[in-house]
Parts: C-alpha cells; sequence; structure tokens
C-alpha cells in the first residue's frame, strides 16, 4: 500500500487539498472531474505544469 | 440512557452511509458475519457511536463493506485519536494513499507529463469548482 510519505511535496500538497475540498470523503476521479480539471486549468493546450 | 462516544464521528457516518447502499445486496447482520463480530448487532454499535471499530478489524470490515481500506484505516485511526497506538502506526507507517486518491495523482501526473507541478491558483480554483467550493 503507498503511503503519503513516498510522495514529493508537491504531490503531498495536492493530496491535502484534495482532502480538504472533498471533506476526506476519497472522491473517485471519475471522468467528468478529470475532464473538468483538465479543462480548468488547460492543460491539453499549454502542456505546461498545472 | 446508553453512551455513544463515537457518535458522529466520520468512520460511524460513513459505515451508515456504505451500509445503507449496500443494502440491496447484503443484510447488516451478513456484514457483521463478513467481518467476524461474534455480535451481529455490533455493525449497529458502530454505526450509533456506541462502539468503535478496533483497528484490527479494518481489513475485513473494507471486504464487507466493499470500500477502500486505506480510506477505511483512516478513519479509524481518526476515530482513535488519543489512542498511543494508533499515533505509533501513522508515525511509523505515514498516512495510506486510497485507490482513489492515486487514482487522482495519477491524473495529475499524466496531465502534467510528470513534471512534478506546483498546486498553484489555477488549479486550487480548479479542484474548488470540481467539489462546489
Amino acid at each position: 500500500m503507498d503511503n503519503v510519505e513516498n510522495l514529493t511535496p508537491n504531490e503531498r500538497a495536492w493530496l491535502r487539498f484534495l482532502r480538504d475540498m472533498s471533506k476526506e470523503t476519497d472522491p473517485a476521479p471519475t471522468l467528468r472531474r478529470v475532464q473538468l480539471l483538465r479543462r480548468i486549468c488547460a492543460l491539453k493546450d499549454s502542456k505546461v505544469a498545472l | 440512557m446508553t453512551k455513544k462516544p463515537h457518535a458522529d464521528t466520520p468512520l460511524a457516518l460513513y459505515i451508515e452511509r456504505r451500509v445503507l447502499e449496500l443494502k440491496p445486496k447484503k443484510s447488516q447482520g451478513q456484514i457483521a458475519s463478513e467481518v467476524g463480530f461474534p455480535n451481529p448487532n455490533m455493525v449497529t454499535m458502530i454505526k450509533n457511536g456506541t462502539s468503535k471499530l478496533a483497528l484490527d478489524r479494518v481489513p475485513s470490515m473494507a471486504r464487507a463493506l466493499e470500500c477502500d481500506p486505506a480510506y477505511l484505516m483512516r478513519l479509524a485511526m481518526e476515530q482513535a485519536v488519543g489512542d498511543t497506538a494508533a499515533q505509533a502506526i501513522v508515525e511509523i507507517y505515514g498516512t495510506p494513499i486510497t485507490v482513489n486518491e492515486l487514482g487522482w495523482l495519477e491524473e495529475i501526473r499524466d496531465a502534467s507529463h510528470n513534471t512534478d507541478p506546483r498546486l498553484t491558483k489555477r488549479p486550487r480554483a480548479a479542484l474548488r469548482t470540481i467539489f462546489g467550493k
């Protein structure tokens, strides 16, 4: 089982924020959510770091 | 009146939700039996906060509730805050990551082409939007 200590500091920050936002409900990264994340961050077009 | 020291803890609420979601598939008694509780009322007692979920029951409870064991372990450890053993587990093994969380991280890695992106203002806003904050 993976644990937080194996992540980079940036990944830990993402995870902390995700847990915070979801109120620790462990939300699934559904297609809709992932698409929304990519769209809002315009990742597909810019291909730059978030 | 019965004492309910663990009522409304995230674990109690989560188990209540999962039992409800699994209702069409299995009864609470079946769940208790799958977990290995000799007392079939144990699930009720955990749900209403009369009893807490023992850490050694987390794997079988996660299987019975068909949920992520890492997530359930986190909630169980949270419920046991103040419990020296639980604190020691977190200190030694760290906080486990759930399958869903790993899925998010993989998406982030893929979307950023493994550039280990910082959590800047824009993705924060995106996540807030996704979770309706």
